[in-house]
């Protein structure tokens, strides 16, 4: 069997973008906010979107189960509160794991977070735990920047992340981590910041006591 | 990150931490979304076997055919399946082994499954 431990739900509809771009809209008209129960996108849609696309290229390639979690440049935890963050979060996860239902012997879910910037890692345990428990997720995304290039969090062996990590080693799960979009103009997105992040959470484990104060965590 | 291993190994030493083997290498994995063979040959000569998963993140940030082999620069298995770098047994490892051991749920679920 051939795992792909890396795989992102980039071929969504797209009336998942219009919902979202509606809800960026909305942030400062909550008004003009879009309800979730307006996002309607039916298994025959998803199942083509994944059909034509990953599942293709997986036969073609051949490789059998891919673990799968929301397009990672689309989190862009960056944008508005946290609210804004756990709402759409909440539909990108729920969209994968209706993927994983529809496709179990091909797709195994993994959560994006919902992050934001300033936001105590510890508001992502709800939905943490949700995909884990009631969606039967493998795995989790960490974004080490929810500013989305500007770093304004404290590194990933602060003492405000581990919230997270127990819950990881409770549920014995590991955690890719994974930036977003950049906003800052400094740094391509795919290019520079996913780059990047990758050595800077690197450093941050080689420099700290992390793993010796988790030494069953998985990243 | 491998292309600068003595980089990380050299500062770490100078912090009088442990050997990376010990210090980093049970808890971090090392996935193969690397787009030429050259990137995946360095991986797989600088990482423990023990630490990579296959990956692909197919149709994610570069999506197009490389002209100098004819083929998607995501279709990673070529590379791995291409490695003068990996045994069978270790490509097994990269391919199932190690992925089920990090992800032990699926690990449980698959086995669930029979499979």
């Amino acid at each position: 069997m051939i795992i792909d431990v890396h795989g992102h739900y980039t071929t969504a509809p797209k009336a998942l973008e219009t919902w979202r771009n509606r809800q960026i809209a909305g942030i400062n008209d909550p008004s003009a906010r879009p309800k979730v129960s307006e996002l309607k996108i039916s298994d025959d849609e998803l199942r083509e979107s994944i059909e034509t696309n990953q599942l293709a290229k997986m036969r073609e390639r051949g490789s059998d189960l891919t673990i799968f979690s929301p397009r990672a440049s689309f989190m862009a935890h960056h944008i508005g509160d946290l609210a804004v963050s756990s709402t759409w979060a909440s539909i990108c996860n729920e969209l994968c794991y209706r993927v994983s239902q529809l496709f179990p012997d091909s797709f195994a879910g993994a959560a994006m977070l919902p992050q934001s910037p300033g936001a105590d890692p510890k508001t992502c345990i709800p939905e943490l735990e949700r995909c884990i428990k009631e969606y039967g997720f493998v795995g989790i995304n960490l974004n080490p920047d929810p500013s989305g290039g500007h770093w304004t969090s404290p590194p990933l062996s602060d003492r405000q992340w581990y919230p997270i990590y127990e819950k990881m080693v409770e549920y014995d799960i590991p955690a890719m981590v994974h930036v977003s979009t950049s906003c800052n103009e400094c740094f391509h997105t795919t290019g520079a910041h996913y780059l990047n992040a990758d050595t800077t959470a690197f450093m941050q484990c080689l420099t700290s006591d992390l793993f010796k104060d988790f030494p069953a965590l998985k990243v | 990150m491998p292309y600068h291993w003595g980089r990380f190994r050299g500062l770490a030493q100078e912090m009088k931490k442990p050997l990376l083997t010990e210090l980093l290498l049970n808890n971090i994995y090392f996935d193969t979304c690397v787009y030429h063979q050259p990137g995946i040959d360095l991986l797989t000569k600088v990482i423990p076997t023990k630490n990579i998963l296959f990956a692909s993140e197919m149709i994610g940030a570069v999506r197009g055919i490389d002209p100098e082999t004819g083929f998607y620069y995501d279709d990673t298995k070529r590379y791995i399946e291409a490695s003068t770098m990996l045994s069978a047994e270790a490509r097994s490892a990269v391919y199932e082994g190690n992925a089920r051991r990090v992800f032990s749920r699926l690990d449980a679920a698959l086995k669930a499954k029979g499979k």
